[in-house]
């Protein structure tokens, strides 16, 4: 019975306190999904108020791990840069499959 | 142009000569320095980091000499001591963000646009951390009001840009591996979630030059490159100027108009 309230639970977390307002590396994105896919709970929501910049490094990898993540998770109060960011992304096709040295 | 008439350059062969002298001598006489800027500074600080057994002349000038010490700390505490615009990278750390933030957001930088400036910190943090397996980096943001424009450098002592191409069985010259990663030249590569890498340099230039308008200039093992809007400048180092790791250096100056990231970000 435990078990399965926790499941339930829902979680906020506030990225400009996990992480800072601004967003800026892959490996803090990393970080991230660390700590949510290690939560009890089930449904979570980030919520991106008071963010000031993302880069396009850490927003490439948060969707990353936003797909490979077995969570329910829910982003909340994205502005329209962040928005942006995120579009570019998912509209970049993945190209050849290439990858840059640097 | 030479490398040594873009002044950022000059400043790279400072701690050029700064550094052969005290290798020849053992001993690294500062005290005439009147004052450092990052492109200096930086270098600098990972000599001596690096090369305990030689003796250190502080500056004489008491204010140098005081951000001169910043640097020489072992360890710098960023966040306790936020008015310092030096954040020391660390190996393994994670979530630095919160480090970054008082170097980010600084007012004193007038960068026009937060969001643009933030963004290529990021982007040549990242690649530090994904590409140049370094020991020790730090990024430095000063504001020099008199002289009216802000210097911003970042560099670590990894495997350098050419190393990173070698690294990925690449044969290379040095100055052909900068060019490179400054095109964005790739190899072909089965990991779909690498598609996205790559672009830090490439579009941290772009936006530096031609929308900040910056000057830039990277030395990278033995190569130099002295970017501005209208020109980008290759250089192969002499032998006693290779630096061992990469060094990222922009000059930004007054009147900086709004920069919208998103027209350098690839797609």
């Amino acid at each position: 019975m435990f078990m399965l309230t926790s499941i339930h639970k829902k979680k906020k977390i506030q990225l400009a306190e996990f992480i800072s307002k601004n967003l800026l590396l892959r490996n803090s994105a990393d970080e991230l999904f660390n700590h949510i896919n290690n939560l009890k709970t089930n449904k979570i929501t980030i919520d991106f108020d008071k963010i000031q910049s993302v880069t396009r490094a850490f927003t490439h990898q948060y969707l990353i791990n936003k797909k490979k993540s077995n969570k329910n998770i829910i982003d909340a109060n994205i502005s329209p840069h962040v928005k942006n960011m995120f579009d570019l992304i998912e509209k970049t096709k993945p190209a050849s499959q290439e990858v840059y040295v640097y | 142009m030479s490398f040594n008439e873009s002044v950022l350059g000059k400043e790279y062969l400072k701690y050029c000569n700064l550094k052969e002298i005290a290798l020849n001598t053992k001993t690294l006489d500062l005290s005439n320095i009147s004052w450092f800027f990052p492109t200096c500074l930086l270098p600098l600080g990972i000599f001596i980091k690096e090369h305990k057994e030689i003796h250190v002349i502080p500056p004489i000038d008491i204010e140098v000499s005081k951000y001169f010490n910043i640097i020489m700390k072992d360890k710098i505490d960023s966040v306790k001591r936020s008015y310092i615009p030096i954040v020391e990278i660390l190996p393994n750390k994670k979530l630095i963000e919160k480090n970054l933030d008082s170097l980010i957001s600084n007012k004193d930088y007038n960068m026009g646009s937060l969001n643009a400036f933030a963004y290529f910190i990021g982007e040549l943090i990242t690649n530090i951390y994904e590409h140049s397996k370094f020991s020790t980096a730090y990024i430095i943001a000063q504001r020099y009001n008199q002289k009216n424009f802000t210097e911003v450098g970042i560099i670590d002592n990894g495997i350098s840009i050419p190393g990173s191409y070698e690294s990925k069985g690449f044969n290379f010259s040095d100055i052909k591996a900068l060019e490179a990663a400054i095109q964005g030249l790739s190899t072909k590569y089965n990991d779909i979630e690498c598609s996205e890498r790559g672009y830090g340099l490439r579009t941290s230039l772009n936006l530096l030059t031609e929308g900040f308008e910056a000057n830039c200039l990277i030395v990278s093992r033995g190569v130099g490159l002295v970017a501005n809007k209208n020109n980008r400048f290759f250089y192969k180092m002499k032998e006693k100027d290779i630096f061992n790791g990469t060094l990222i250096s922009t000059r930004f100056y007054n009147n900086i108009r709004e920069v919208n990231v998103y027209a350098y970000i690839d797609t």
